[in-house]
């Protein structure tokens, strides 16, 4: 069965009168790690607000592993986040006032699973945080509004990374690495899919990561609408 | 949730620590005035404590006291020596001294009673009165002076001084015969005998004994009631009332004040003295009669409350206004929180526990610089005006406002923290321009 399946799915912003997600059917199996790339503004970050389900679809099914998420309340859906998928915002999306721990640590505050799937949070935070090359107390203890935008990306993937979620969005994360950072980035990112089972969804305009990955989608050929 | 609560606080230390600062300051002001006003109270009652009755001339109780414990106006008539004596030997009656009164000395009440006075009067908690300087009152031309009338005047023991007759900040009539030399000064006490300057009954008389001689026209003075020569005539015919009709014959007194062997005896006496047969008396009980004075002065410390009230509002409001204006700013933090994973009511929770805090920081912070600040003031406070500041416990009252406080934070907060639930996760995770 799928781990992620969308059906007759769309999706238009308030106000817009063109809808950004109009997709027939798509799908991903569990444990795949599959890239996709489009022309900016063609809805790939909207795509996965949806999956995360920070937003809801107008119609259609979308079904994360095997929940729909048009069936949920808010409150249900997010739950089912904070459990089930790690996201790597474009924007990051960090808590300027916390330190780089405590940042990747907080998702384990609201999911009882990630809970019970770590012992020592911060012993984890630790580990992901060290194997992309962010080591160092006073580096992990400093507020992140502090550190470089390399460096907050790479909080930013630690704090999807922990607590071994199903599923992996990642939106551009590699855009503001340098091509060194971005391969320990890429390594470490795909071997914890791997170790954990995890599916990843990864939105890349990189050219030369197309490679290292299981699929790579042209997201043109699945959304119909062309808002662009 | 409190820890995530206090650095989001923290990475807005400035408006957080005003906001603190408002609530402390409103918290101690409100409480302090509290404080002023109930060591007001207490002072006046200890003033009264050693005093069982006061009877005097057949008249208003409030009046009778104010008269005689504080100086202020006078009683209706003058009673007898033989009265005096019976009440003085009743059997539940421990003592009696007997008062005059109705004359000043540059506006300092003068009293005219025997030795015992200074045995029986006590002041704050049961203290007898004490001398600073000098000896009890001996001869009838002695003069034992309170605290401030001293250290107004400048007076010293040894110093002559002239007594003016009739109640009154004016010195209508100037007894330039009737010297009185200064025997003793009393240790402040802050109460009313501060003021007060104390002779004998029969210096008392003295005064007025020549008044029969003497042509009172101010005008005719000289020196010290040259005051009086700026004054119209309505204002000296208005001090007439004071003296009524000159009666301080020796052995003539305005007051008693009455201790007695137990307090159960009050009533009994009171009623006695209220049925005299040989002139219409009143036995006025000072502690009862403070009751009355209190819901005269209650307006007073009503607007003063009302006052005090109106800053504790003012710090709420600045409560709400940092609150509602970093909201918006916060919609980011909010729903980046929620976007890994916090419910709606965990953030709203994380606003409302952000405005106890606050709340609570300001209540400690104000509690605490009372605190401190109260032991300081004591001393400058008992010296004026006798009063004792006491930071014990909290009132009833006073913890019922520290419970407004938090009560009224808790639904200050609640308007930003609605306004959580409205937002949809979209708006405050995309960074608007
Ligand atoms: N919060 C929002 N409110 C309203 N419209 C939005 C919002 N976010 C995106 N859009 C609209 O949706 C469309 C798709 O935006 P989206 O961010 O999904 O593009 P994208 O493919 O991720 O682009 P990029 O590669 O530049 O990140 C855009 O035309 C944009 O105007
Ligand atoms: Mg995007």
């Amino acid at each position: 069965m799928s781990i992620l399946s969308i059906q007759n799915l769309r999706f238009a912003w308030p106000g817009a009168n063109q809808s950004t997600l109009n997709i027939k059917s798509f799908s991903i199996e569990p444990g795949e790690r599959v890239l996709l790339s489009d022309r900016s503004g063609s809805g790939k970050s909207t795509l996965l607000s949806a999956i995360a389900g920070t937003i809801e679809p107008q119609r259609g099914t979308l079904s994360v592993c095997g929940t729909d998420l048009t069936e949920l309340s808010s409150t249900e859906r997010d739950r089912f986040r904070s459990d089930n998928i790690g996201m790597i915002h474009q924007l990051f999306n960090l808590l300027p006032f916390l330190n780089a721990l405590d940042n990747v640590t907080l998702p384990c505050r609201f999911s009882r699973r990630r809970q019970k799937d770590l012992d020592n949070p911060r012993i984890e935070a630790r580990r992901l945080l060290s194997a992309m090359g962010m080591d160092g107390e006073q580096l992990l203890s400093m507020p992140v509004s502090e550190l470089s935008v390399g460096q907050q990306q790479r909080v930013a993937a630690a704090r999807a990374l922990i607590g071994y979620p199903p599923i992996i969005l990642a939106d551009e994360p590699t855009s503001a690495l340098d091509p060194v950072s971005r391969d320990a980035f890429l390594d470490l990112v795909l071997a914890e899919c791997l170790d954990a089972g995890s599916t990843l969804l990864f939105v890349s305009h990189d050219p030369g990561i197309a490679g290292r990955f299981d699929r790579s989608i042209d997201w043109m050929t699945v959304n119909e609408n062309r808002s662009v | 949730m409190i820890g995530l609560a206090l650095k989001s606080l923290q990475s807005r230390l400035f408006t957080a620590v005003l906001t603190v600062l408002a609530v402390a300051m409103s918290v101690a002001l409100l409480i302090g005035v509290e404080r002023i006003r109930e060591a007001a109270r207490n002072g006046f009652s200890d003033t009264v404590s050693g005093i069982d009755l006061i009877v005097a001339a057949r008249g208003d109780d409030l009046q009778i006291l104010l008269a005689t414990v504080f100086g202020i106006g006078s009683t209706a008539n003058s009673v007898s020596w033989e009265t005096y004596e019976e009440i003085r030997d009743l059997p539940n009656v421990a003592w009696a001294v007997p008062l005059a009164l109705g004359d000043t000395h540059a506006g300092f009440p003068v009293v005219g009673t025997t030795p015992e006075y200074f045995d029986h009067y006590r002041y704050g908690k049961g203290r007898p009165l004490a001398l600073k300087d000098g000896q009890m009152l001996i001869d009838d031309t002695d003069a034992v002076i309170g605290f401030e009338v001293a250290s107004s005047l400048g007076y010293q023991v040894g110093m002559t001084i002239v007594n003016a007759h009739g109640g009154g900040e004016i010195e209508t009539e100037v007894h330039s015969e009737t010297p009185f030399t200064i025997s003793a000064v009393l240790e402040r006490t802050g109460s009313p005998v501060d003021r007060m300057v104390f002779v004998s009954l029969e210096g008392f008389a003295a005064i007025h004994s020549e008044d029969n001689e003497s042509t009172l026209d101010p005008l005719s003075n000289t020196g010290l009631d040259m005051t009086t020569t700026d004054v119209d005539g309505a204002t000296t015919n208005s001090m007439d009332q004071g003296h009524d009709d000159h009666e301080h014959a020796r052995g003539s007194i305005n007051a008693i004040y009455v201790g007695l062997t137990a307090p159960e005896a009050a009533l009994a006496v009171q009623r006695y003295v209220g049925e005299f047969q040989a002139e219409p008396l009143t036995a006025a009980m000072p502690t009862a009669t403070l009751f009355r004075l209190w819901s005269i002065t209650s307006i007073a410390e009503a607007s003063l409350r009302a006052v005090s009230a109106a800053v504790v509002l003012a710090g709420l409001f600045g409560l709400v206004v940092m609150f509602t204006a970093t909201l918006d700013a916060r919609r980011r933090e909010f729903a980046i929180l929620r976007s890994i994973g916090a419910t709606p009511t965990y953030v709203a929770g994380l606003v409302l526990v952000e405005a106890m805090m606050v709340a609570l920081a300001g209540i400690l912070i104000g509690l605490l610089s009372l605190a401190v600040i109260l032991p300081i003031l004591t001393p400058v406070f008992t010296q004026k005006y006798g009063l004792t500041l006491v930071f014990s416990s909290l009132s009833s009252w006073e913890i019922g406002i520290i419970g407004f406080i938090l009560i009224a934070a808790l639904v200050a907060s609640v308007i930003p923290a609605s306004r959580v639930f409205r937002q949809t996760l979209s708006d405050g995770l995309s960074i608007r321009l």
